[in-house]
């Protein structure tokens, strides 16, 4: 009897070792795996990736460089316009255009910039279990002297070393060193699509050294 | 004979110990998906049709959600952001049917920006030879801001006017997920009492 309560008890403590394992890793695998696949396809930089944007065309600095240099995190990957081969990420909108960053915060802080037009564009990131941890849109931006909108936040951890911190910049602080930060700029008509591969060109995310 | 006796108990505990391994591991698995369907799903708030979670995304969401999230709803924006309202069902209860027509339609809360996207039951979209996956704003025609109507299913109405369409190509289970922009104080903060569209089955 006594043995058959030790089985008994050795099964439920298991059940629930496995339970919580479960509940609070899943999240992280499902991010984690997410990241691997983004760095893979931006790692080869091909342009056989069919979720290369067209706004790469327009990039003009060097980003191809730095793209296989860091293995695709921490610089901006433009995907183009979601459609029925996208299926990276759940449930894509074919409204917007989205520019993903994986962000590793463990050596320096990270810069992330771009110009917004009038409609909606927003700025979030997302920690390594999927909590979305800062939001920011075009509504809340001051225009500068010149009259033009655009995101400026630098992403540290508490424990990414101390560095100068570039002006003028938003700080954020990011509960986890690994996550990801997307863009999201909307496609208000057909006809903006081009213009709005420019505005993808130019969201950028660097290390601030 | 007792070298024989001691080695069948052996083995009888190794058995047993596995046992208690795999049904450990199967019971905690299988509690994980009972929980995140009740408890997960309890986090959302329904009406009619549709439902939502205001802690989608959020820090405050507990560790089931964050994994319904996860499985569906992965790098969501937080209620302050944009609200989603997904529909599995129409206004009746029935499981939509990609073989199906229906009429979405109704007055939309405040928001700066909506669109209504049609997914597969794998939450991707459909591959439609028309391209179309979604209704907004830009391609609803004179549709006034606030205000939805467009036919979701295998092909348009007959006496539909415009093209205000979201193909469906037939597949055996969709869903819809409405998402609000900046949306107004009432959708933020009771999305249970809004007015949302009825989702009306035409015919199959």
């Amino acid at each position: 009897m006594t043995r058959a309560r030790h089985y008994i008890l050795a099964t439920l403590l298991i059940a629930l070792a496995t339970h919580l394992f479960v509940v609070y890793l899943t999240p992280k695998l499902i991010m984690s795996r997410v990241m691997g696949v983004m760095s893979e396809r931006a790692a080869m930089a091909s342009t056989a990736d069919p979720d290369t944007s067209p706004a790469t065309a327009y990039i003009e600095d060097d980003r191809a460089t730095a793209l296989r240099s860091r293995a695709g995190w921490n610089t901006a990957l433009p995907a183009r316009r979601a459609d029925a081969s996208s299926r990276t990420i759940v449930k894509p909108s074919p409204d917007l255009l989205y520019t993903a960053c994986l962000f590793d915060l463990s050596e320096a802080p990270l810069q992330l910039t771009g110009p917004v037009t009038d409609s909606y564009a927003s700025l979030s990131g997302f920690a390594d279990n999927t909590d979305n941890f800062f939001a920011i849109n075009d509504s809340s931006l001051v225009a500068d002297a010149t009259g033009r909108k655009f995101f400026n936040v630098v992403l540290r951890h508490p424990d990414t070393p101390e560095t100068p911190l570039p002006a003028a910049a938003t700080l954020v602080e990011s509960p986890s060193t690994r996550g990801i930060v997307l863009f999201r700029t909307l496609i208000p008509g057909e006809d903006q699509l081009d213009g709005l591969y420019r505005i993808q060109a130019q969201q950028r995310c660097e290390p601030v050294s | 004979m007792i070298t024989a006796t001691l080695r069948r108990n052996h083995v009888g505990n190794i058995v047993r110990w596995l046992l208690a391994g795999v049904c450990g591991t199967l019971l905690g698995i299988g509690s994980v998906v009972l929980a995140a369907r009740f408890i997960g799903n309890a986090a959302f708030i329904e009406n009619g049709p549709w439902h939502t979670s205001l802690a989608t995304g959020s820090r405050e969401a507990g560790p089931y959600l964050r994994l319904v999230v996860a499985g569906a709803g992965l790098l969501a924006l937080n209620r302050s952001e944009a609200i989603y309202f997904f529909a599995d069902t129409d206004s009746n209860g029935d499981k939509l049917n990609g073989a199906c027509t229906y009429q979405v339609a109704g007055q939309l809360p405040q928001s700066r920006w909506w669109s209504l996207t049609v997914y597969g039951a794998d939450h991707y979209l459909i591959p439609n030879n028309e391209r179309r996956y979604s209704a907004s704003p830009a391609n609803s025609g004179g549709s006034a801001v606030n205000q939805l109507e467009v036919v979701v299913g295998p092909g348009r109405l007959d006496d539909q006017a415009g093209d205000n369409w979201i193909p469906t190509a037939n597949v055996a289970h969709f869903q819809l997920t409405l998402r609000l922009y900046q949306p107004g104080a009432a959708a933020a903060t009771n999305p249970a009492a809004i007015s949302l569209p009825s989702i009306v089955k035409e015919g199959c």
